[in-house]
């Protein structure tokens, strides 16, 4: 567990994750129809089901993504950059006929921007979560090693990751015997006042801690041999290549996609303007 | 302190472990308490979350790269600090947002070292050390807010609704912001880290 997430571990190796999601990513990239993103949105959704998150995991996640996906669609909507002769399509939705407000609406056009920017970004910030709660980050970092990240960089990554939710845990921990002192730690004025209590002593206590771990690092021979042996080798399985294919699949697309071979760009505006 | 073999080459040969730890868990301190504080954040209204996270931000990192090089004081300290960071955020939440991020933590890094060395090598003195933390300010803001353009399109128009000024003067008022609260947060930097060197 880290910052209270709870990994879990896929059988996927992370580079091949990485991979995919980079190459979905770039595919996303140059998608520009809302029912396109759309799907792509679904695809994600199913990625996430067979992860087999636990629920409580999955709802957090989801809840700050539709908070996400509302900030995105209304700011979209709201300072669309669409120039005003491409706006076609009126959509009336308070009716004419009240007073004041009779007759507001939106332009399906802006509508659909909207929608588009909106579902791409959910697409891609879904598709990054769940490679993140998916892959440990000593996994992560085993896949750096692989891709030939320096040993003691790899090992940094990891003291680092070990060290946030410890940091979380100390400053909560020095705030609230700073508050059993009777001294405010919440609200602005605060806080900022709180930064000079709570950040002398967080600062020994990493220093401590440093020492004791570069000690205890040393005692075990970090640094001793050029090539260390890990615990876990990574072996790209019969899966992995799998999904290779797949990720080479996703490029060549997107490529198709950039070259515009396929008119497939204006699916959403044909559909709205058969509804409209 | 620590084991120093004939098989170290390269960039982090420079560095003993416990430097390399030192750097690894100031990163985490960053990182950590960078999340309390942005989560205390959300409630605020927009124009003031935004002055109260660039100074925030501005001290928090600041302060404690300055620390860790006053501290450590070998060539490419600050540069490790910044990359480390960049690839933290990499390995965390991999998207193009967090490469992008991790460039726009490298450039800054990358130019305090080399304004480090062209003044005469890591700071010793105060002045140097604040001097040296407003460069971040001055790149990183306008780099990183140039990029939204492309990345977020529409954050543009939402600035200049929010803050009721150009985009460009939102940038200039970054960087104002950033490279006073950036001195002052590598003068800070640079003191605590004298003291505690003092203590260890």
């Amino acid at each position: 567990m880290q910052n209270g997430i709870h990994f879990i571990s896929s059988s996927l190796d992370p580079r091949v994750k990485l991979i995919v999601s980079m190459s979905f990513l770039l595919l996303i990239s140059t998608i520009h129809d809302a029912l396109i993103l759309f799907l792509s949105f679904i695809a994600v959704l199913c990625a996430w089901l067979l992860a087999k998150l636990p629920i409580k995991t999955v709802s957090y996640f989801f809840k700050s993504i539709a908070l996400l996906f509302a900030f995105m669609f209304i700011s979209s909507t709201v300072f669309s950059r669409i120039a005003p002769k491409e706006r076609l399509t009126y959509i009336e939705i308070i009716p004419a006929v009240i007073p004041l407000i009779g007759g507001s609406g939106i332009y399906a056009e802006i509508l659909l921007a909207s929608i588009t920017f909106s579902f791409r970004t959910l697409s891609l910030v879904s598709m990054a979560l769940l490679v993140s709660l998916t892959t440990e980050p000593s996994r992560m970092v085993s896949a750096l090693r692989k891709l030939r990240c320096p040993y003691e960089l790899t090992i940094m990554v990891i003291i680092t990751i070990r060290f946030i939710p410890l940091a979380i845990e100390q400053w909560k921990k020095l705030a609230a015997v700073a508050n059993v002192r009777g001294i405010e730690t919440s609200g602005i004025i605060g806080r900022i006042k709180s930064i000079k209590r709570l950040f002398t002593p967080l600062i020994i206590h990493s220093i401590r801690r440093s020492m004791q771990l570069a000690y205890s690092l040393d005692a075990r021979g970090f640094r001793a041999t050029k090539n260390p042996t890990t615990m876990e080798n990574l072996q790209l399985g019969s899966r992995d290549y799998l999904m290779l294919v797949f990720s080479v699949l996703l490029i060549a697309l997107s490529i198709v996609v950039l070259l515009e071979v396929f008119s497939i760009q204006n699916i959403s505006v044909e559909l709205m303007k058969l509804v409209v | 302190m620590t084991m120093e073999t004939e098989q170290e080459k390269g960039f982090f040969k420079r560095f003993a472990t416990f430097d390399l730890v030192v750097i690894a868990i100031f990163v985490g301190v960053w990182y950590g308490v960078q999340q309390i504080w942005f989560i205390g954040l959300a409630a605020i209204p927009a124009p003031l979350s935004w002055v109260v996270s660039v100074i925030v931000y501005e001290l928090l990192a600041m302060t404690l790269v300055l620390l860790a090089a006053t501290i450590i004081r070998k060539r490419g300290t600050v540069f490790l600090i910044f990359f480390l960071h960049g690839l933290l955020e990499v390995v965390l939440f991999p998207n193009i947002f967090s490469v992008i991020g991790l460039v726009s933590d490298i450039i800054p890094g990358a130019l305090i070292e080399a304004f480090f060395y062209i003044t005469g090598g890591y700071p010793n003195n105060s002045l140097k050390a604040g001097i040296g933390a407003c460069v971040r300010a001055i790149v990183f803001y306008p780099f990183q807010l140039l990029l939204l353009t492309v990345t977020y399109p529409e954050y543009v128009a939402f600035v200049e609704f929010f803050f009721g000024v150009p985009y460009g003067v939102f940038i200039v008022l970054n960087v104002i912001v950033g490279v006073i609260f950036g001195f002052i947060a590598g003068i800070i930097g640079y003191r605590i880290g004298l003291k505690v060197k003092e203590a260890i």
